[in-house]
Parts: structure tokens; C-alpha cells; sequence
């Protein structure tokens, strides 16, 4: 990794780690504003502010990794950074989203299809006889099985 | 210790009822399935098969329920080793050597390992119950809510110390799960974190959200290898290899003894279990050993631990059930029901009364772990094959069956979009170098830890003193202090050694030269 893009992960790990601590000061306000009792606070007030010390030590010593990789003599540290990501987990996050989202709308045979079918030929399956029928007989599968050992799942087809 | 009229009376019970047999090899198989189906768990499994025990006698109805226990101990292990992705929370610790023995392509032997120290593990937790039940059981009644709410803190504070590079990060990850895990109306009646929707009363789902902590994360990781494990000569499954994996286990016995006495003990401790078990016969595996460095880069000591800590710990929760009466933990719970609709209550009594009972299904389960060692070998050989499917299926096909499975736990959609939701925290977790096993074990033992702490705080009247009174609580605040002051002790006396000696050898260098 180079020095920029290692800056520019200590960047996105510093944001990261910002992000937890808005979530967690929001937790805690959250919480204060149903109540204020000792009962209440008992855990979520000292954990909280326990927690925005540990965000505030992360982002310290990724802003001291960040310096240290601009030296000339830096190790070639190599941590996992989200801006070279492959675009196939955006895509593939995305649609596990759709997915869950429209499971209601158009039943769970017919999006458990598409997604698997859909996720199979982002992930680089070419060959259309087991795009198509891996996922019929993928989907006819498990949903028989969720049909015989759970109550009543939307369905469109099955 | 042993009453000896009592164990003949238990053979004699055992050898003329053919059903107690009968039910030991299917029940394995469907805890071997349940364990290994990420979601499915123990509980539910026995859930399912707890109105089939109505018709049955007492000892064939526990023995066929302990037999899915049995099974699902070794099953979670299954994927935790071959996926990174642990069937339950009691195979977390197994990922982290397992995982990396199958990317070396020895997941053959790592499976073997966790086959043999699973079945010594739970074998040997029999072995205890069996003679140490009276004691056992006397010393749960020493813990009180201070002490229950220090061994959780503990579990979790290992747990955020083993993992990645960054201590903070891991007492972070830890700490996050533990906020998530009050999400819902509290024991109090308070009502937090809850957006105003009504299908987070309850809190958070739990199942969903680990399946998409360690599942969906796990496998968002993936995208862009070929196959769990690049090389195809790796690939191959080998029965040889397997048993070979299954004679290195035996090599280590005090590993195995070590592992399994932690995971008896801390199974008979309610509520904690072996979740925790399994971290903290790793962890002191991990201390205890003369290069704690190679563990977590496949080193098989840490398969040993992980899996002889967290199949004890099953004999430690009986122990709980049978004398005491009180349920550890989900599958425990199911156990009690069994007891209550054949009319038989736990406690001294029922052990002091029908100790013939108590020993005929210590008997039972002993037979269970041979039993289990017979089908697990076969079973691995097939779930081995799991390596040899390519990642482009394998990927749509575990999410589409982890979304399916999450609508069937919670019945409407908040199963399936807490899953979604997790699935992107877990993918930025491990992305940003947090481990994720630290947040699971926070959001599951967050709200014991709340309401642990509560019972403490009015059982106290919140005096602070209070903890002067109980030495076990001390021990464990003890140990959670040296769990997260040790490990940066230990690399500050290792850097100062290493800049004496860098100072010594300087002036060495100066003193020749002059």
C-alpha cells in the first residue's frame, strides 16, 4: 500500500471509529432521556463513557499510524482498506438489501431466485444452465424446507 | 464418592431398556446438523424433538435430548473450522486456529483434532460429574449476582484481548456489542435504543445478528477467492488425514485435561456457559504455553483448547440441572422441561433420592461421546467437502439460506433486516481490524451483564464495600484486570528487556572499540 492510500485509510478508520463513538453518545442520550434512575444508567453510563475513551484512543493511534507510514523507513504494513474494495461486495451488499427489502412484496420463492441467480453471475457464473437451475432448485429446496418446518412465509409461485 | 449399588442399579436400568440405545445415534446426528447450520442451535433442535419425549421413559427422554446437546457441541465446530464462521457462540475461540489450519490446507487434521478433543472434553466432564456432582454444586451456590456479573465481564474482557492487533479495538468491538445487547426494554421496565419500533422490545435478535456478524461479514470478506482454500491439492479430503488429526489430539493430554476441568467448571456456573468456556480454556491454553505467538496462525493447541472447553462445559451445566435445579443456558432449559413433564424435579433431593437415575444418565451420556466419535468421523468426511465448493456458489447460497433461516427464528421481517444491518457492521469491523468475536460475546452477554449488575447493585444498597465481602467477585475482578492490564504489561517489560539489551550491546560495541 502507498503512503497515500495508507493515509487515507488511517482517515476512514478515524471516521470509522467517530461514527461508534456518535453511536454510542446517542445510545446513552437515549437512554438518559427514558430515564435517569441509577436502575437505568447502571451499565449504559459507565460503558459509554468508557467507550468514547477507547474511540478517542483508536483514532490517536491511527492518526500515530498515519505519521509513521509517511516516514521513508516504514514498514509495508498492508491493513485491509475499504476504498480498494471489490466493486462485487458493493454490489453484492446491495443486493442482499433488495433482497430483504422486497421478500414481502414479491414472496421469498421468487427474490430467493433472483438473488441467488442475480448474486451468481455477479460473482463471475457464466455458464446459464446453472445460473438458471442451480437457483430453481436451490430456491425449490429451502423453501420446502421452510414451508414444512415454519409457519406460513409470503410466497408468489410455491 | 461413588455409590456403588447405585451404579448397579443404573446398569441394570440402562441394559433393560433397549430404548435408552436407540435414541443415542439419531440424536447425535441431528445435534451434529443443528450445531452445524449457523442459526440453528441445540435449543431449537431439542425444542423440536421435546414433545416426542412424552411418549418415552424418563432416562430414554434425557438421554435422546443430551444426545443433540452431545452432537451440536462438536457441530458448531464444523463450520467455525472450515468457514471462519462458528455454528454458535461455543465455537468462537475454535475459529481462530481452526480457520487458519484450513487455509493451510490441514483442514482434515483440524477437524480430527476438534472430533477427539471434543468427545475427551465432554467424556472427561462426565468422568467429574460423576464424582465431583455434591461439591460442584455447592460451589455454584457461592455465586451470588456480583460474582456472575464479574465471570461475564471477564469472559468478555478475554475475549477482547485475544483478538487483533489493537487491545482498544477489542475492548471497543467488546464494548459495542455490550451496549447492543440492552437495546429493548430493560428488567426495570426501561425502554432504550428501540428507534420507537415495537420489534425491539425484546431487544435486538440475537440469532440474526450473529448470523450476520459471522456469516454475511465473513463471507462479504470472500468475494473475489476462488475457494476457501487456493490451492487444489489442498483441497483434498483424506480419511487418513482426519484420523491422523484425531491421534495428534491424544498427544496433549494435559491441554486436554486443562480445557476440559475450565469448561466443567465454568458450565456449571449459570448463564455463562459454554460460550465462555471456550475463550477462557483458549486464552489460558494460549498463557499458559511456551509460544503463545504461534496460536491463532493455526496452531492445533489452540483447536485442543477451544473445543475440549466448550464440550465439558456440558457436563458442568447437568451438574447444575441435576442438583441444584437450575437451568444454565437454552439447551439446559429444555432439559428442565423434560424433567418437569415426567414429574421429576432436580435438586439434592432428586440426586440424594434416585442417585440410580443421576448415574444411568451419566452413563448414558459417557456412551453418547463414543457414539459420537463412530458418526462424527463420517460426517466431517462429508462436511469436508465444503472446501471443494467454488465461492461464486457458495457465497449467494449461505446468505440466501441465512435470510431464509432469520425470518423462521423471529416469524416476520425484523429477523431478516436485523441480519442485513449486522452484516454491514461486521464487514466494517473486520475491514477496520476490530474483531468481530468480541462484539458477538458482548451482544449475547449484555443482558445478563445488566441485570446481573442490577441484582448486585440492590442486593448491596449500593454500597461499593459490598465487594470486600466476597472474596470469588475479588478473584474474578482480579482476573479481569489482569486480562486487560497483562497483555500490555508483558509488551512493555518485553520492550524495556529489548532496549537494555540494545543499550548493553552498544555499550559493548563502544567499550571494544576504545
Amino acid at each position: 500500500m502507498r503512503p497515500n492510500s495508507r493515509t487515507r485509510h488511517a482517515l476512514l478508520d478515524i471516521a470509522f471509529a467517530l461514527a461508534l463513538g456518535i453511536a454510542i453518545l446517542w445510545y446513552l442520550s437515549d437512554a438518559y432521556s427514558a430515564s435517569a434512575r441509577i436502575s437505568n444508567l447502571i451499565l449504559i453510563l459507565p460503558a459509554s463513557v468508557v467507550g468514547v475513551l477507547l474511540v478517542a484512543i483508536v483514532a490517536m493511534q491511527a492518526a500515530m499510524a498515519a505519521r509513521r507510514s509517511r516516514a521513508p523507513d516504514a514498514a509495508p504494513h498492508e491493513p485491509p482498506a475499504v476504498s480498494g474494495t471489490d466493486w462485487r461486495v458493493f454490489a453484492i451488499m446491495a443486493g442482499l438489501a433488495v433482497y430483504v427489502f422486497v421478500q414481502d412484496g414479491i414472496g421469498f420463492d421468487l427474490s430467493t431466485f433472483l438473488f441467488v441467480a442475480v448474486s451468481l453471475f455477479v460473482l463471475g457464473e457464466r455458464n446459464k444452465y446453472t445460473l438458471i437451475l442451480y437457483s430453481v432448485i436451490f430456491t425449490a429446496a429451502n423453501i420446502y424446507i421452510q414451508k414444512t418446518t415454519s409457519y406460513s412465509i409470503p410466497l408468489m409461485f410455491m | 464418592m461413588i455409590d456403588l449399588d447405585a451404579t448397579a442399579s443404573a446398569i441394570s436400568l440402562l441394559s433393560t431398556d433397549p430404548m435408552a440405545w436407540m435414541v443415542i445415534a439419531p440424536g447425535i446426528l441431528i445435534g451434529l446438523l443443528a450445531g452445524a447450520i449457523p442459526g440453528i442451535s441445540a435449543s431449537m433442535a431439542m425444542v423440536i424433538l421435546l414433545p416426542f419425549t412424552l411418549y418415552m421413559g424418563f432416562v430414554p427422554a434425557i438421554l435422546l435430548l443430551t444426545s443433540v446437546f452431545t452432537g451440536a457441541g462438536f457441530g458448531c465446530a464444523i463450520p467455525a473450522i472450515l468457514m471462519k464462521i462458528p455454528g454458535t457462540t461455543a465455537a468462537v475461540a475454535t475459529t481462530f486456529d481452526g480457520f487458519p489450519m484450513t487455509e493451510q490446507g490441514r483442514h482434515n487434521e483440524a477437524l480430527g483434532i476438534g472430533l477427539m478433543s471434543s468427545v475427551i472434553g465432554c467424556a472427561l466432564s462426565y468422568v467429574f460429574l460423576l464424582l465431583l456432582i455434591a461439591p460442584l454444586a455447592s460451589f455454584v451456590l457461592l455465586l451470588g449476582p456480583l460474582e456472575l456479573f464479574m465471570i461475564a465481564t471477564w469472559g468478555l474482557t478475554l475475549i477482547a484481548a485475544l483478538g487483533g492487533a489493537s487491545m482498544a479495538k477489542g475492548l471497543l468491538a467488546g464494548l459495542l456489542g455490550l451496549l447492543i445487547g440492552t437495546v429493548g426494554m430493560s428488567d426495570t421496565g426501561y425502554i432504550r435504543g428501540t428507534f420507537g419500533s415495537p420489534m425491539l422490545l425484546d431487544g435486538v435478535p440475537a440469532i440474526p445478528a450473529l448470523m450476520g456478524l459471522f456469516v454475511a461479514s465473513q463471507l462479504l470478506n470472500s468475494i473475489g477467492q476462488d475457494y476457501i482454500i487456493g490451492d487444489a491439492e489442498d483441497r483434498k479430503i483424506s480419511l487418513r488425514r482426519i484420523l491422523a488429526g484425531m491421534q495428534l489430539a491424544t498427544r496433549y493430554p494435559f491441554i486436554l485435561l486443562k480445557g476440559s476441568v475450565i469448561g466443567a467448571l465454568i458450565g456449571v456456573v449459570p448463564g455463562v456457559g459454554s460460550s465462555v468456556s471456550n475463550l477462557i480454556s483458549y486464552s489460558v491454553v494460549r498463557k499458559g504455553d511456551r509460544d503463545p505467538d504461534s496460536f491463532g496462525k493455526g496452531n492445533p493447541k489452540g483447536v485442543i483448547a477451544a473445543e475440549s472447553g466448550n464440550s465439558s462445559s456440558e457436563g458442568g451445566s447437568l451438574t447444575t440441572l441435576m442438583a441444584l435445579g437450575i437451568p444454565g443456558g437454552g439447551a439446559t432449559a429444555i432439559l428442565l422441561s423434560a424433567f418437569m413433564m415426567h414429574n421429576i424435579v432436580g435438586g439434592p433431593r432428586f440426586i440424594r433420592e434416585q442417585t440410580d437415575i443421576v448415574y444411568a444418565i451419566i452413563f448414558g451420556n459417557l456412551v453418547q461421546t463414543l457414539v459420537l466419535l463412530v458418526i462424527g468421523v463420517p460426517f466431517i468426511y462429508m462436511a469436508c467437502r465444503i472446501v471443494q465448493v467454488p465461492m461464486r456458489i457458495l457465497i449467494p447460497s449461505v446468505l440466501a439460506m441465512a435470510v431464509l433461516g432469520a425470518f423462521a427464528l423471529t416469524g416476520n421481517a425484523s429477523g431478516p433486516v436485523t441480519l442485513v444491518v449486522f452484516a454491514i457492521l461486521g464487514w466494517l469491523l473486520t475491514r477496520f481490524d476490530y474483531p468481530v468475536p468480541a462484539t458477538v460475546i458482548g451482544l449475547m452477554l449484555g443482558p445478563m451483564v445488566e441485570s446481573e449488575l442490577i441484582r448486585s447493585y440492590q442486593v448491596s444498597g449500593g454500597a461499593w464495600s459490598f465487594i470486600l465481602e466476597r472474596p470469588l467477585a475479588m478473584l474474578f475482578a482480579f482476573l479481569i484486570l489482569v486480562s486487560v492490564g497483562g497483555p500490555s504489561l508483558l509488551r512493555g517489560l518485553r520492550r524495556a528487556r529489548a532496549g537494555t539489551e540494545t543499550v548493553a550491546a552498544s555499550l559493548k560495541a563502544e567499550g571494544s572499540r576504545s
